[in-house]
């Protein structure tokens, strides 16, 4: 369920929620927590970057040719020259943003990073034995992004979608039926699949994870769990 | 931690300055704000996109009072980010649109919208080496809408929902009652047809041939 750096045999399935969650991306209509993971994933794969593009010369096309001008205000032009010209500077682009150690050690993208500036810590919670979760506030009541971090060796219970659930890799490797995935893959996952993610032995993992609804886990386990995840 | 030691900063894919775009082209235009800050470049810009870009966010339902003004403010980004544009890599059309496309998204949905920073050291960057030829981006968006009007209208109105109504495909289908499945190879189909359609083939950025 994933296309990342490496060449990799997708599904037809897989390849087409990939390819629709860029477009959306492209096209402006992913929540803010979804944009997020998307723009992490973007930092780390040069080839989504380029699905990306494809898709915004979509939108060139669209304005260009499918949008039939509606006449501006006549005063509008003389208003933005007007705007050039008093305006003292323009906005410079933000800076670095500064983040503490223990956040630096974990290789985020900045696009991450600004969310977590004024975050002293990351604060594991641990959900289940093995798994521990930090949320990321954003300002978006549709989706809630979380870091995962799963010990090695450890298994997630086999869970189902309620949305669409998007993980990026950020650190060391997982695997399921599908396949495993490393640092900038991304794994798509909507409702119509159940899955059960593993961490390396190793190294575990550390990913970014977005959920649009809550998810659903199946099983005795997901029935017990359920609740305790929806926090 | 691969990937961080590959892309180095300084590494990143710099903008080709000595790239001039034909004249009398939109793209022109743009570098003519850009490297002269011309303002009567800037005016025929103003002239054929803003109408553009008012018609594109009434249609997702933005009165026109309020699309006139974020068309202003479109066009006055256009000014001050000019200098990012990167005619090689885009059309100006496609470059305005992005820019409109976030202009949207502060507006209706009051939200940060999330994007990869060029300068994050994390960036990973493309191990292909940059081709020789420089690719024109005149023709682009004008190949490129020859390629959306000659799609079915079935894969034309998913395209259309999805960039004009900021619908995600998960409420296309909803609405539509669709099976999602269906809506998202409706999708895949229009984007492999845009791919693969003679006109734009060449267009597209470089790299993208490899996972067909």
């Amino acid at each position: 369920m994933a296309a990342g750096n490496t060449e990799k045999t997708v599904t037809m399935i897989a390849r087409q929620n990939y390819e629709a969650l860029l477009m959306d991306y492209a096209a402006g209509s992913l929540s803010e927590g979804q944009s997020l993971v998307v723009a992490a994933h973007l930092t780390l794969s040069p080839y989504a970057r380029t699905i990306v593009q494809h898709c915004e010369m979509i939108g060139g096309g669209l304005l260009d040719s499918q949008c039939k001008p509606v006449q501006m205000k006549e005063t509008s032009l003389q208003s933005v020259l007007d705007r050039i010209e008093t305006r003292k500077t323009e906005r410079s682009s933000p800076c670095k943003p500064h983040c503490c150690d223990n956040i630096k050690a974990l290789k985020l993208p900045v696009a991450v990073l600004r969310y977590l500036e004024n975050t002293p810590a990351i604060g594991w919670k641990t959900l289940y034995p093995g798994i521990h979760s930090f949320e990321i506030k954003t300002s978006c009541r549709y989706s809630k992004v979380r870091l995962l971090k799963i010990d090695p060796g450890t298994r997630s219970p086999e869970h189902t979608h309620g949305g669409t659930e998007i993980t990026l890799l950020i650190e060391g490797a997982v695997h399921d039926q599908t396949g495993t995935y490393k640092r900038g893959d991304l794994i798509v996952m909507d409702q119509t699949v159940t899955h059960q993610p593993v961490a390396d032995k190793k190294q575990g993992c550390v990913c970014l994870v977005v959920n649009n609804d809550p998810i659903r886990l199946t099983g005795w386990l997901g029935n017990l769990l359920n609740p305790f995840l929806r926090r | 931690m691969e990937e961080q030691a590959k892309a180095g900063p300084g590494k990143k894919r710099e903008k080709n300055d000595d790239f001039v775009p034909e004249e009398g082209t939109n793209e022109y235009l743009l570098y003519a704000v850009a490297e002269n800050a011309d303002r009567e470049a800037f005016i025929q810009l103003f002239e054929y996109f803003a109408p553009r870009i008012k018609s594109f966010l009434m249609k997702s339902g933005i009165t026109p009072e309020q699309a006139d003004e974020l068309a202003q403010e479109t066009m006055l980004s256009v000014w001050d980010k000019a200098r990012q544009y990167n005619p090689e890599l885009a059309s100006a059309s496609t470059w305005i649109f992005t820019i409109a496309r976030n202009k949207r998204i502060d507006l209706v949905r009051k939200l940060a919208r999330p994007e990869p920073d060029p300068n994050d050291p994390a960036l990973v960057n493309d191990s292909m080496p940059k081709p020789d030829e420089m690719l024109d981006r005149k023709t682009e968006a004008a190949a490129m809408a020859k390629a959306i009007g000659d799609l079915p209208e079935e894969q034309a109105d998913m395209i259309r929902k999805s960039y004009f109504e900021e619908k995600t495909h998960d409420t296309i289908a909803r609405e539509t009652r669709l099976p999602l499945g269906t809506v998202k190879s409706r999708i895949r189909l229009a984007l492999e047809r845009l791919r693969q359609n003679e006109d734009i083939q060449s267009l597209w950025p470089q790299g993208t041939q490899k996972k067909q």
